[in-house]
């Protein structure tokens, strides 16, 4: 039978190999994760309480859909399920794996990569600091870990995942002082009518959550640079 | 900045983990990431190989290479994706002075 690799259980990963159990293959899915869900569906650790609609808001839904899925297929045998395991290399039809057991190896014939994205920064003065996040990490300690990255925050950057973030921190109780964004007023009043008139939902959320960050929010930022000492940020110019 | 550089703002009621960090007993909670227990009581997780500054993770998922602590018995691990265990004994600094900048 086909010997299907995949790489990466987020939702691309785990669709990818509902959808080859359902065609009555046995895909192996390798993983990083300790539980499949990769990073926007990721599943805090067992013993955390938090509910699925705190941690995913409005895709909760969807979340728990696609765990369920998943892991009714590993129980069944469906899908072959490797958590905390790192793929090392792949050659020649071989997986070279890393993993809870040490070092092995997997024969495959048909190869699919759902590694997924990492954050990329704009790199002014100071961001190489340690205790300079990207935003993914910030929505990552916050869903999986229960906590906010700085006893003291500032965010800066632009969109709308910077307001989404800027509202989770402060709901959360996080000590939020400036949400700096790049793009000014009339850009965005330009780009949101526009927006408004493709996807009103959501632009209406949009307003409300920009409406509950307050005097926080400041438009039409130009950074110059991150200032720091030894134990990190300090400030931003 | 004193203290942690993690504020704990959820999921506060779980059990205490004891582990050792540079030689000193601490603790942190069930279900933390080693990068989690640690900057809960410090700002900086590690010294990095290449240079005087300290370094306190990044990505948080596994990718950016910039959070390997060191174990007491000499290996590696990635902060933000291993949990913290009861007992971990764990360093900041690399143990091999061909490991130092």
């Amino acid at each position: 039978m086909t010997q299907v690799l995949i790489v990466g259980a987020g939702p691309a990963g785990m669709r990818a190999a509902e959808t080859l159990a359902t065609a009555g293959i046995t895909p192996v899915v390798v993983d990083e994760g300790a539980r499949a869900g990769g990073q926007i569906y990721r599943r805090p650790p067992r013993g955390f309480l938090r509910r699925p609609e705190a941690l995913y808001g409005s895709e909760a839904s969807k979340a728990i859909a696609l765990h369920q899925c998943f892991d009714a297929l590993v129980t069944q045998n469906r899908v072959e399920y490797r958590a905390q395991t790192s793929v090392l290399g792949l050659r020649d039809g071989t997986a070279h794996l890393s993993g809870p057991a040490g070092y092995e190896q997997i024969a495959f014939d048909r190869l699919i990569l759902a590694t997924g994205a990492m954050d990329r920064v704009v790199p002014i003065a100071g961001w190489q600091t340690g205790g300079v996040y990207p935003l993914g990490a910030m929505q990552i300690a916050l869903k999986a870990q229960g906590v906010a990255l700085g006893q003291q925050i500032v965010l800066l950057g632009t969109g709308p995942l910077l307001t989404l973030l800027a509202v989770q921190l402060v709901q959360s109780g996080a000590d939020v002082r400036a949400v700096l964004d790049t793009s000014d007023l009339r850009g965005q009043v330009r780009g949101g009518v526009a927006m408004a008139a493709a996807r009103p939902w959501v632009t209406l959320r949009g307003l409300g959550m920009r409406r509950q960050l307050g005097r926080r929010y400041h438009a039409g930022i130009t950074p110059l640079r991150i200032e720091t000492d030894e134990h990190g940020p300090t400030a931003v110019r | 900045m004193t203290g942690g550089r993690v504020h704990r703002v959820a999921e506060r009621d779980r059990a205490v983990v004891a582990f050792h960090l540079d030689g000193a007993p601490v603790s942190a909670l069930s279900g933390d990431t080693v990068l989690t227990a640690i900057l809960s009581l410090r700002p900086i997780l590690r010294q990095t190989e290449f240079g005087p500054e300290g370094r306190a993770g990044f990505c948080l998922m596994g990718a950016c290479q910039d959070c390997w602590i060191w174990q007491e018995n000499g290996p590696r691990l990635c902060a933000c994706s291993t949990e913290i265990r009861n007992g971990m004994r764990l360093r900041t600094v690399a143990p091999h002075p061909w490991d130092r900048p």
